[in-house]
């Protein structure tokens, strides 16, 4: 009989001491987990911080019939952007965004006039240049089914785009001499509801988002001298994205996405409508995990589109968790 | 007789030394092994059995160009800067341990704009915009490797030849120009579109050689290679008439062509951080010269021209199977070339399909 009890006191010890094992979670662990791993929202106390870099230069547009078009005046305009980003989990289900955008803005237009009956000719250009701070993003996001393992999630977001970018052109000392406005001039709001499932070393999501464009007014060209009131188009943005582990620390990113913009309008003295614009783009990418740095480079491929730049647009993310 | 004895003795020992240092040097290696072979440890061609595929994306922008005196020209101070897309596939298969054949190919989109011209006179306004687009499948490149039949330890030597065959169309499609803003008779924009495409046209063939030294985590790579075209070529040349009607009419006439004799080197230093990562910085020269166009019946020698960049870039093995190349193009000096920077991405797949 006492064997019997030394017997089962030294099982249950046993079984305890595994118990305890299983259940240790490092927290350090938890801020290197993967884009893939990790839940959609901070865990409360996290601080996520960094800086998202793109690129783009205006080489081709998509027509209003839907066709890849390169522009054909000689010209030249790229924008960088350098956008500072926190991230906060408030709890475990509830995380607060803000991201600070800081743009620089080049447009080169260059042209030759001739005159051959007068057999003269000149050169014009405009170096139309810009830099400073765009249209800050504020977003809340909540997990409204939380993250479990094997299970679904759904992350509602609302974010709202502030216009604190200059929404003028600044410095107009001639036609071919001002600065570029770098913000939108009006604010933005919008819902986005995120499907999320994880299974190891795959993740899937599937989300829609709508976002609404409020009234504003801004000068609309350079040679304008009092504000115009406009209002931009609402828009719908739907799309899937497909992550994998390549190996424990990288994953190869692939994201869907359609982005329906609707009729806008520009208040001059008469009313102009602004064609409902609509892409279709791809992008992969590829997000290391360095300890509790992560890196991602994504490309933006416009795949289809109407009213709408065909240019793809290159992001390099540095975020660490802290 | 001890004489002998001691000789049998000698030759004895070393029949077993032999036999002992044969056993050690051919240890079976496993794929696993071989797949995730560090940089400075790699011979210059794959394994025997070892089967490769290279896919790559290279993004540049083309806002430099050096003219014929070697001069740096901003083409973005003249509105004529563009980007290009160039993807690049390519499979290479290890014949033996010495001997590796490969195939490639590209896919390239191009648009140049030309300084946009505004003509007027007491009666005509017409503005004149022009774009050159190269687009399509470039040639198929056969290629074959040896390298010298040896363990490599530290040194590498190799000598490869091949030939583009011109399997890329590669006569220019006919222009689409087009006619818009017609405002009066004679007030419009004419806006010619060339759309040029990305073969050669003729053979050519490659030829060069390679060599490689490892020294601890450092390793030195240094290739040359000379490309030459098999025969002169024959291509079209698209002439255009505006007609009253706003709308072209198109002829074209045949031209002969030589391509130019290129040579290139390249030369680049590596560092094997840890198995997974390597880091090197390359070094680029091409030169190229030697071949003419026909222009209305007369040959016109095509300019020399050379371009030398420098190329940061690093390896990083992602799982057996997988590699990742990034590389940075930076052109420091050239003649006649343009000087886009550039960013090169190659994902590569690698396998022993009979190996198990």
């Amino acid at each position: 009989m006492k064997k019997l009890i030394l017997l089962l006191i030294i099982t249950a010890l046993c079984s305890s001491a595994m118990s305890q094992t299983e259940k240790l979670i490092n927290p350090s662990d938890l801020k290197q987990q993967t884009v893939v791993t990790e839940p959609v929202t901070l865990r409360k106390g996290y601080l996520r911080a960094g800086t998202v870099l793109s690129y783009f230069a205006l080489d081709k547009y998509f027509t209003n019939e839907a066709r890849k078009e390169y522009y054909t005046l000689s010209s030249w305009q790229s924008d960088f952007s350098y956008q500072f980003v926190l991230r906060y989990g408030i709890t475990d289900r509830l995380e607060v965004d803000l991201a600070i955008p800081f743009t620089k803005k080049k447009t080169e237009l260059h042209y030759s006039v001739k005159w051959p009956g007068l057999d003269a000719d000149a050169s014009m250009s405009g170096n139309y240049k810009s830099h400073g701070l765009a249209d800050c993003d504020l977003t809340v996001k909540y997990q409204i089914i939380p993250e479990k393992e094997k299970g679904l999630s759904l992350t509602f977001w609302q974010w709202v785009t502030i216009p604190t970018g200059e929404k003028n052109f600044t410095g107009v000392k001639s036609f071919t001499e001002f600065n570029l406005p770098l913000g939108n001039g009006s604010f933005t709001t919008g819902s986005w509801l995120n499907l999320r499932k994880i299974r190891y070393p795959y993740s899937f999501d599937i989300y829609a988002s709508y976002a609404i464009k409020f009234k504003g007014s801004k000068e609309m060209s350079q040679e304008d001298t009092k504000e115009t009131k406009f209002k931009d188009g609402n828009y719908l943005w739907f799309g899937g994205s497909f992550n994998i582990h390549l190996n424990e620390w990288i994953v190869l990113a692939n994201d869907l996405s359609y982005k329906y913009n609707q009729k806008g309008v520009i208040k001059y003295s008469v009313e102009q409508a602004v064609d409902p614009a609509w892409i279709f783009c791809y992008s992969p990418g590829l997000v290391f995990q360095v300890r509790r740095f992560r890196i991602s480079e994504v490309v933006q491929v416009p795949l289809m589109g109407k009213n709408n730049s065909a240019d793809p647009l290159y992001i390099m993310k540095v975020l660490y968790t802290f | 007789m001890k004489r002998k004895v001691l000789i049998s003795l000698i030759i004895l020992s070393l029949a077993v030394q032999v036999p002992i240092n044969g056993q050690r040097d051919s240890k079976p290696r496993d794929k696993y092994t071989l797949l995730t072979m560090p940089y400075n440890q790699r011979p210059l061609t794959l394994y025997r059995g070892h089967f490769q595929v290279n896919a790559g994306y290279k993004f540049a922008v083309r806002a430099r160009t050096f003219d014929k005196n070697g001069d740096l020209i901003v083409l973005k101070d003249e509105g004529t800067a563009s980007v290009f897309h160039y993807y690049f596939l390519q499979m290479k298969y290890g014949i033996t341990n010495f001997l590796e054949l490969s195939v490639e190919t590209n896919y390239l989109k191009h648009g140049v704009r030309s300084l946009t011209t505004e003509y007027y006179s007491l009666t005509d306004n017409i503005t004149v915009n022009s774009l050159t687009t190269k687009k399509g499948m470039g040639d198929l490149l056969l290629l074959g490797t040896a390298r010298l039949p040896i363990t490599y330890k530290w040194f590498d030597f190799a000598l490869k030849g091949g030939m583009f065959v011109p399997t890329a169309k590669y006569e220019p499609l006919k222009p689409t120009h087009t006619v818009t803003s017609v405002t009066a008779v004679n007030t419009f924009t004419v806006n010619y579109h060339y759309n040029n495409t990305n073969g050669y046209g003729v053979p050519v063939y490659i030829l060069g050689a390679g060599a490689k030294f490892s020294f601890s985590k450092l390793s030195l790579e240094t290739d040359f290679s000379f490309r030459s075209p098999v025969k002169e070529g024959e291509n079209i040349r698209w002439n255009e008439t505006l007609t009253t009607a706003k709308t072209f009419t198109y002829s074209n006439k045949s031209y002969k062509y030589l391509l130019d004799n290129t040579v290139e080197f390249n030369a680049s230093l590596h560092f094997q951080a840890t198995g997974w990562f390597n880091i090197e910085l390359n070094s680029n020269y091409s030169k190229s010269k030697g071949g003419w166009t026909e222009n209305l019946g007369n040959k016109y020698r095509n300019p020399e021209e050379y371009l030398f960049s420098l190329e940061p870039a690093c390896e990083i093995q992602i799982s057996p199977a997988l590699k990742i190349y990034e590389l940075a193009g930076f052109p420091l000096l050239g003649k006649n070339r343009d000087a886009p920077f550039y960013i090169f991405i190659t994902l590569s797949y690698n396998l022993f399909p009979f190996l198990r």
